[in-house]
């Protein structure tokens, strides 16, 4: 059977993806994405693995309780997909391998593609910004990401070590093995350098890094918000 | 027979990693790259590792053959033991313990998780219970003599608000008078000045504030039957004073943020201490207590006053229950030990120098009808 395509619309700086549903195909994505869809097209909200599945999405990695699932039960229709920050949009294929993936970062995907949750150790769950509990997508299929800023992609060759500050990272290959380690040489200058913890991965593998600092981002905006009392 | 099996491979550059069929034929594993040729590896020239994120991915290389894949990724148990039984030597050793390593890695993953999560819980827990108990001992440790004057103040003023207080006539003579005395008899200076305020009220009370600050209620001159029983009272306010017993109250009652912004001299201190609650209802600690009342009758007896009148009142009190308890024995536990604790106590106190205060009584108690 036909499977569901999609297509990053390029919308000034605000891209959208097009998603082509054929008849009796389905896709999912993150509650709220939908921006349009063609009339034939049935929007419900669904747990996807179980009450448990749906309560570890929401609790351990902080997403949605429930997904949207977009359906086109008689007919073949269109939806166009928008996700909730600013920044762009990927298509990743899987292709027998898997990828681990940051909070907020899933936007739709293929039914094919499972979202499951990894555990990850101490020191990553305390310092590397992902906190204790990360996606894990396997599968096979597309998967849609959404990113706050552009997205670079870095391909590691075996052993090939790299660098990326905790908070620009959206997602990396299993393959990949990563440990947190201080910026600098020193603790004071980890620190002062605004940097503090960095990820430092060891190929082979991809890695997917976003333009910009939402946690940054926040800080700077916060100093424009009105302050209580 | 050959078998096959779904894998990935990796480029010496960096690139992309590729899905691709792996073919295990008799000699060789033929790696079939999505989109590449073909490529063979002898089995007996294969080296292995384990990696990933998870180690739960067996990396296999072979040297001997120069092609486009440098790393052939394997995560199906089924295709690591269908190679390990054909792969010889090291690369053999990594395929066999692939399974072992894996669940080794999870289990000890797993057991770091949860120790590291319950030294978490165990360190957060003790910093809390650090900051929250000790925290406040620390604070009135160290805290300048300028600051508990100035919670002081705000406390009085926090206190007052309302109230009718009584500056002038036989009853406020009185205290002004027992004020002077004891305070006279302090051995070392405190470093401020005692301020006694009489404030009109039916409650049986005073109340030890920071900074020297103590209000008496009307109601205790009323009940006493002696000026010596009120000095009884205000000498163990003062000792509660001096000990900074009512500064540790106010303080642990504001909580550690208030507590830094003090230490630091700034911040709000009157709203700070507006949400202390109630301070007429201070509670102290037994041993609190306990020290208030032993050093009370020794500067009564310095004083040149009789400790046992201090303990006369508190009976005089506990006479009064079935009316209800007093305030002052509300805030003070063990009201009959405390009682014979005291008169064992004032028993044993001697009075250098007595010196009765010279306050005709029945005109004060007429003065408060």
């Amino acid at each position: 059977m036909e499977d569901v395509t999609f297509e990053i619309v390029e919308v000034g700086d605000a891209p959208v993806v097009r998603a082509r549903i054929p008849a009796g195909a389905s896709l999912y994505a993150d509650a709220g994405a939908m921006m349009t869809m063609t009339p034939g097209l049935t929007v419900e909200s669904s747990m996807r693995g179980g009450v448990m599945g749906a309560l570890s999405r929401s609790l351990l990695r902080g997403e949605t309780f429930f997904y949207l699932t977009i359906s086109a039960a008689g007919s073949a229709g269109e939806a166009l997909l928008a996700p909730s920050t600013i920044g762009g949009i990927e298509m990743l294929e899987l292709t027998g391998t898997e990828y681990f993936l940051q909070k907020g970062s899933f936007l739709a995907a293929h039914h094919s593609v499972e979202v499951t949750t990894k555990t990850q150790n101490l020191t990553k769950g305390l310092f590397s910004g992902e906190g204790f509990f990360v996606s894990r997508v396997s599968g096979s299929g597309t998967l849609v990401l959404n990113t706050f800023g552009g997205l670079m992609t870095f391909d590691l060759a075996p052993g090939q070590e790299y660098v990326v500050d905790n908070y620009h990272l959206v997602a990396w290959e299993s393959t990949i093995t990563y440990k947190i380690t201080k910026a600098a040489a020193g603790w004071v200058s980890s620190f002062t350098s605004g940097e503090g913890f960095v990820c430092r991965f060891t190929g082979p593998g991809r890695i997917y890094v976003q333009t910009r600092n939402p946690a940054a981002f926040a800080g700077w905006l916060g100093r424009y918000l009105p302050k209580r009392g | 027979m050959s078998e096959s099996f779904q894998a990935v491979c990796f480029a010496a550059d960096a690139g992309p990693s590729r899905p691709c069929r792996i073919v295990l034929e008799t000699g060789n594993i033929v790696i079939e790259p999505a989109g590449g040729a073909a490529i063979r590896w002898p089995y007996g020239s294969l080296a292995g590792a384990i990696g990933g994120d998870d180690h739960d991915w067996v990396f296999l290389s072979c040297d001997a053959v120069r092609s486009d894949v440098a790393r052939l990724a394997l995560r199906d148990p089924a295709a690591i033991a269908a190679v390990a039984t054909r792969a010889w030597g090291e690369a053999r050793d990594t395929l066999l313990g692939f399974e072992t390593q894996r669940r080794k890695h999870a289990s000890r993953h797993l057991r770091g998780l949860v120790a590291g999560l319950v030294a978490l819980v165990i360190s957060v827990t003790a910093a809390w219970l650090l900051f929250t108990r000790a925290g406040p001992e620390i604070a009135v440790a160290v805290l300048p003599l300028a600051s508990e004057k100035l919670v002081g103040d705000a406390a009085l003023a926090h206190l007052l608000a309302g109230e009718q207080e009584i500056v002038a006539g036989p009853a406020a003579e009185a205290v002004r008078s027992i004020t002077a005395r004891l305070t006279a008899a302090i051995e070392r200076d405190p470093g401020y000045e005692f301020d006694v305020r009489l404030v009109e009220s039916d409650i049986v009370n005073a109340v030890a504030l920071p900074g020297g600050k103590i209000v008496v209620y009307s109601g205790l001159l009323a009940t006493a039957g002696s000026a010596d029983e009120v000095a009884g009272v205000m000498a163990h306010e003062i000792c509660h004073v001096l000990h900074r017993d009512g500064l540790r109250q106010v303080i642990s009652r504001l909580g550690n943020a208030a507590v830094i912004s003090l230490m630091l001299g700034g911040g709000d201190i009157a709203g700070l201490v507006a949400g202390a609650g109630e301070l007429d209802r201070l509670a102290y600690s037994r041993d609190q207590e306990r020290a208030a009342d032993f050093e009370g009758l020794a500067l009564m007896a310095r004083a040149g006053l009789q400790p046992a009148a201090m303990a006369a009142f508190f009976e005089r009190l506990q006479a009064r229950e079935p009316r209800g308890i007093p305030a002052i024995l509300s805030t003070h536990p063990d009201t009959a030990a405390r009682i014979v604790e005291i008169r064992r106590l004032a028993a044993t106190t001697a009075v250098a120098n007595p010196k009765p205060l010279a306050i005709d009584w029945a005109a004060v108690t007429a003065s408060l009808e």
